[in-house]
């Protein structure tokens, strides 16, 4: 059910993987398309994540919303899911990151029942 | 005489008060060139010393101190730098009539005594050479305690109002420290208007923008240690300064792997480089390992607001926003600079 939900992301334009990650860096699900070196990234993710939590804590009350991390060629959105859970899409600097913002809160819940 | 300036190397355009171009210029020299509104003028600058300040808006031209008490009476300047060859700053002084005075002569601060009258000029009036009006200053007859001017606040956020009478240029007795040799002094204005009411109060404002401002001062930042090119260190205090002004920015800093930084404005700022420096770290892995391109820029997104992480040039930018903030508008500048770092 989550490779279900997670295929409505990779259908967008420019989004080209879309992983549930754990707290550890493991990939719990993932829809990826051209994408070599997924555990790398979700072992990286899962640091900043954490450390993202960290800065939370140090200038709010500890939530957080979301991390977008902007490469010349690609962007990387990562959201919460639950304390130790988030979801990551990968997609080019030209996909809509509006739209994948609103997917993203969109399905959170869904993914969440569906763990 | 703004157009006759050599124009120089543009550094950046900022918006800041006035006492911020004075602690942010100590290397700098060349003009600073400001719009208030529908006025312009400029500063002419050297090593943080201001050796010109000229003022036009229509037809009238302020200079001397009379110029800087209008600067001094905004609350923020829109201004431009642009850097001066020592040719170039030569003509600039030649051009504003201030070659061989010592420099800082223009500045109240510096020369306290100094009796550089301040000359509000009708450009029908034939003197626009701040030098010609020096030697005539105000009868001390015009300071009379409990003229009608030192009552009525004014917005300072109005339409410029540029003095157009000299009693308007006159301080109140409570302003001390300004001698009758600085009072203003008007030619070829023959209208007889009324003071305009606040004119007290940007005297007023001035001596509050004199006080230490809330914001750190970086010109005590140990930025000269890890920033020793001063081009690069002035760059990058426009930047911050230029970044800061932005509605919604709380905070800008500048810090690099051996956690040194440069900051305006509020936050717990050392917490948060400990933790900015530790991603950097793994997003460069990243960068590693993937085909993605040079890192950009990274944003966090919590509820009280966002912290945007970016190259700049050898070091990082780290800016502090609330959650209202124009997220294109920092990725604007932040591709300028990306762009400035190519060139």
């Amino acid at each position: 059910m989550v490779t279900e939900i997670l295929n409505k992301f990779v259908i967008l334009t420019g989004v080209t993987a879309a992983l549930v990650i754990g707290k550890k860096g493991d990939i719990i699900a993932s829809v990826k398309s051209g994408l070599s070196t997924p555990e790398a990234i979700a072992a990286a993710m899962s640091f900043v994540m954490a450390e993202s939590y960290t800065v939370a804590h140090q200038i709010g009350k500890g939530e957080l919303l979301m991390v977008v991390i902007e490469f010349a060629d690609y962007v990387l959105i990562a959201g919460s899911l639950t304390e130790d859970k988030f979801l990551a899409i990968v997609a080019k600097t030209d996909a809509n990151i509006g739209q994948i913002n609103l997917e993203m809160k969109k399905y959170k819940n869904q993914i969440i029942a569906g763990l | 005489m703004i157009d006759k300036i050599p124009k120089g190397t543009l550094i950046g355009t900022i918006e800041a008060p006035l006492p911020w171009i004075f602690s942010h210029t100590a290397r700098f020299v060349g003009v600073v060139r400001i719009t208030i509104q529908d006025g312009e003028g400029f500063l002419l600058i050297e090593k943080g010393k201001v050796r010109s300040y000229y003022f036009r808006h229509g037809q009238r031209v302020l200079t001397g101190h009379a110029a800087q008490d209008y600067f001094s009476s905004q609350p923020l300047i829109h201004f431009s730098m642009y850097k001066h060859t020592p040719e170039e700053f030569s003509s600039a002084l030649i051009i504003t009539g201030t070659e061989g005075a010592a420099a800082g002569a223009d500045e109240p601060k510096a020369e306290p005594s100094l009796p550089a009258a301040p000359v509000i000029l009708s450009q029908a009036a034939q003197v626009p050479e701040p030098g010609a009006a020096i030697s005539k200053p105000v009868p001390a007859a015009l300071s009379a305690p409990g003229s009608p001017q030192t009552t009525s606040p004014s917005p300072s956020t109005g339409p410029p109002e540029i003095p157009k009478h000299s009693e308007e240029l006159v301080s109140p007795p409570v302003q001390e420290s300004v001698s009758s040799g600085e009072q203003g002094l008007v030619e070829g204005d023959t209208s007889a208007v009324p003071p305009a009411p606040g004119a007290i109060d940007r005297i007023d404002e001035k001596i509050s923008l004199e006080q230490p401002l809330a914001e750190p001062d970086l010109s005590e930042s140990p930025a000269e240690e890890w920033l020793p090119d001063a081009d690069l260190r002035m760059i990058a205090q426009i930047m911050l300064g230029r970044i800061k002004t932005l509605p919604g920015v709380n905070a800008v800093l500048i810090f690099n792997k051996d956690m040194h930084f440069l900051s305006i404005g509020d936050g717990n700022l050392d917490a948060l480089v400990t933790s900015a420096e530790d991603m950097l770290m793994t997003v460069s892995q990243l960068d590693a390992v993937t085909e993605w391109g040079s890192f950009v820029q990274m944003t966090i997104q919590i509820p009280s607001g966002n912290v945007i992480i970016a190259p700049f040039f050898d070091e990082y930018l780290c800016i502090l926003t609330s959650p209202d903030i124009n997220l294109g508008r920092i990725r604007r500048i932040l591709r300028e600079i990306k762009t400035q770092q190519v060139q």
